[in-house]
């Protein structure tokens, strides 16, 4: 098939270091050239790949210090790529709710993927969702979990296909060490505090690392640095080879998130090392974790609607229960680059089949 | 000739009519009511308070307000675009889009043909957005002036804004004030008009929004004494007879001002008008003829100087001039023209 991808400028594809979206997009993108078809990737000068490259500026954004939020050029992208809509076969849009503009221009089948949460009540649609109602009828969305797509308060025509990651960087570890791991964003709905509170509470080992963005200075100094001790440590913001590492070397993952989490790729990472996940019961977390084969899904509240930390201490302490080659099939099985390339190729058919 | 189906879009911060000063939106309401006059089927994409001829397009009911920071109004909101892009769907002989940058990414992709109008100047701050505006250099894009005009845009031609000029009425005599009106910011030189008429003992009316609060308070205020007055801002009913009866309007504006529609309407009213040579001025004024135009570098002492010999210019000249190249009817029969002529070229 002849396929577009338009990826966000903002980075460069396959992304120097962060970029989640850009990373799906590459392996996505190589991916589908693997399987021989024509790819083409609307993405910045700098990007590096084996599909037909467009780009309608030479350096990603954040290199030329252009804010991600200038929309003139996310608008250039989209503007040039849907010029060329007539010679591709489906296209294929990560770069958010702009892009709905402009599948109204063209014939070819068009779909989104989601990467962010489209969130907001049916009754009091915010204002950032009134695009998507305008455009509901022409949109086909891809959603990366059932938790996401649920939260989407406008029904569309749409799909779930989960993000993959490759399995390289993240061999498998049957014999952890004796420490639990939480690992993302320095943000207090990404749950550090809880499991800071689970570990102190069980006298467990645990290892803090993630990035603290400028925003989240404050609530780092106040909120996680006094609550550190020998036990708990923050070992910084961490390559990926070596947060591998300490995947690898874990008893358990810990994610007690309070939000909705709409994929959460560090508990495939973990799980891939064969290091399983105990999570609150939030966003995709059902989805990804089977309880009591692979970690522990655990109720975010208590009877009491407190919040449940007893449940994490206590499936910390049965953690040895689970078999962590589990974990490592689980992840072969469904979060796999190759699963995904599959599972949206099979979309791409469908949508120009339907045509 | 076959009457055409013409869009006429414009971004939704003001309604149209505008109720206060806005030149951008007037000479498009102008337009638009010009063209249904003449029969043509035109829809203006606005908001449901404005008031037109043309079939009214809307998403919203109310303008958004005058925005100071176009870029990070697109970073907050979906809306302006959404209303833009609702216009470049639809299908039309032809859409007048004066929606700026805006319009452009849009206007590349849709089956419609267009022409694009930017009511302001074509300079920015990062060489980084002249690259984008590049982009769309094939698409076509008229000028307000010559002097507006950059290289690398696909210009096709300029047409002057023009003004409904039987609301403004020619009065042959004047009375001994000056006059200077417009958005009160430093580049449109208030400052330079204010020391002038103090220069010359005469009295001076100031009419304007003021945009930049801490200019007006720091620089102006302590000036505004005396003959010099700060009427505020004025609608078009309250400023033509201020126009009619002075002895000149003032415009030292100290940028490449892309038109300068007061310069027009004074002299329609029979007001010489006196103006740093910049910009749009030095294509609407006639020099020495409905008015000055003084190097910028002469300064306060140049506009002083052209005052004093003001009675040399001929109030019926200025008004001649506008009757012949700066009306709406002026206007509206070169964008017809040039309409007719893209959907031509569309055609084959």
């Amino acid at each position: 098939m002849k396929i577009a991808q338009i990826a966000p400028l903002w980075y460069a594809i396959p992304p120097e270091k962060y970029g989640g979206i850009e990373r799906i997009v590459h392996f996505l993108t190589e991916g589908l050239v693997k399987k021989g078809h024509e790819v083409t990737l609307f993405a910045s000068g700098d990007s590096k790949t084996k599909a037909k490259l467009c780009s309608v500026r030479k350096n990603h954004l954040a290199k030329d210090k252009i804010p991600w939020t200038d929309v003139f050029w996310e608008l250039e992208n989209l503007s040039f790529a849907f010029k060329k809509a007539k010679d591709f076969d489906i296209i294929h849009c990560h770069v958010g709710l702009r892009a709905l503009f402009f599948q109204e221009f063209s014939k070819t089948p068009t779909i989104h993927t989601f990467h962010n949460p489209v969130i907001g009540e049916k009754r009091k649609l915010p204002p950032s969702l009134q695009i998507l109602k305008l455009h509901k009828k022409t949109t086909r969305a891809c959603f990366i979990s059932k938790a996401a797509k649920k939260l989407c308060p406008i029904k569309l025509k749409s799909h779930v296909v989960y993000n993959g990651i490759d399995l390289e960087p993240f061999p498998f570890n049957p014999n952890p060490k004796n420490y639990f791991l939480w690992a993302g964003r320095m943000d207090p709905y990404k749950g550090v505090e809880n499991a800071m509170k689970a570990a102190k509470e069980t006298g467990a080992e645990l290892y803090l690392a993630g990035k603290i963005d400028e925003k989240q200075k404050h609530y780092f100094k106040t909120r996680i640095k006094p609550n550190l001790t020998n036990k708990i440590k923050y070992l910084g913001e961490l390559h990926q080879q070596e947060l591998s590492k300490l995947y690898q070397g874990a008893k358990a993952f810990l994610y007690p998130i309070e939000w909705e989490e709409p994929f959460g790729l560090v508990m495939v990472e973990s799980m891939a090392c064969g290091t399983p996940v105990i999570a609150f019961e939030k966003g995709s977390v059902k989805e990804l974790i089977k309880n009591g084969q692979n970690g522990f899904s655990v109720p975010f509240l208590n009877k009491k609607g407190e919040k449940n930390i007893q449940g994490l201490k206590q499936t910390m302490k049965k953690i040895e229960t689970i078999n962590r080659e589990n974990c490592r099939k689980w992840v072969e099985d469904n979060f796999t680059v190759e699963k995904m390339v599959e599972n949206y190729e099979k979309i791409y058919k469908q949508i120009s089949f339907c045509r | 000739m076959e009457k055409l189906k013409i869009a006429q879009l414009v971004l939704p911060w003001i309604p149209l009519p505008p109720p206060k000063y806005a030149g951008t939106e007037w000479v498009v309401y102008w337009l638009t009511e010009e063209l249904v006059k003449r029969g043509h089927k035109v829809s203006l994409f606005t908001v449901e308070e404005s008031k037109t001829k043309a079939k009214k397009e809307f998403l919203f009911k109310k303008a958004f307000g005058l925005q100071k920071d176009v870029m990070a109004t697109l970073k907050n909101s979906f809306y302006p675009l959404m209303h833009v892009a609702n216009c470049f769907t639809k299908e039309f002989d032809i859409i007048h889009s004066h929606a700026q940058f805006l319009g452009l990414p849009f206007a590349a992709v849709s089956k419609t043909p267009s022409i694009h109008t930017f009511h302001r100047q074509f300079k920015f701050e990062k060489k980084d957005d002249l690259d984008l505006v590049k982009h769309y250099k094939n698409l076509n894009f008229t000028s307000i002036s010559n002097a507006q005009r950059i290289k690398g845009i696909n210009f096709i031609k300029t047409v002057y804004n023009g003004i409904p000029i039987e609301k403004f009425k020619y009065s042959k005599t004047a009375e001994n004030y000056l006059l200077w009106v417009g958005r009160i910011v430093d580049k449109k030189g208030p400052k330079e008009a204010i020391l002038t008429a103090k220069k010359l003992n005469l009295a001076l009316i100031i009419a304007g929004k003021i945009t930049d609060r801490a200019y007006f308070n720091k620089r102006l205020k302590p000036l505004i004494k005396g003959k010099i007055k700060y009427v505020g801002e004025l609608p078009q009913a309250k400023l033509v007879p201020l126009y009619r009866k002075a002895k000149a309007l003032l415009c030292p504006v100290k940028w490449n001002e892309p038109f300068g529609l007061t310069a027009v309407e004074a002299m329609a009213c029979g007001a010489p008008v006196i103006a740093f040579k910049n910009g749009g001025l030095k294509e609407t004024i006639l020099n020495n003829k409905t008015g000055f135009l003084i190097p910028e570098k002469k300064g306060v002492k140049g506009l002083a100087e052209a005052v004093k010999n003001i009675g040399k210019i001929k109030r019926v000249d200025c008004r001649k001039r506008v009757e012949k190249y700066f009306t709406v009817q002026k206007m509206t029969t070169e964008y017809e023209k040039l309409y007719y002529r893209i959907v031509k070229h569309a055609k084959n």
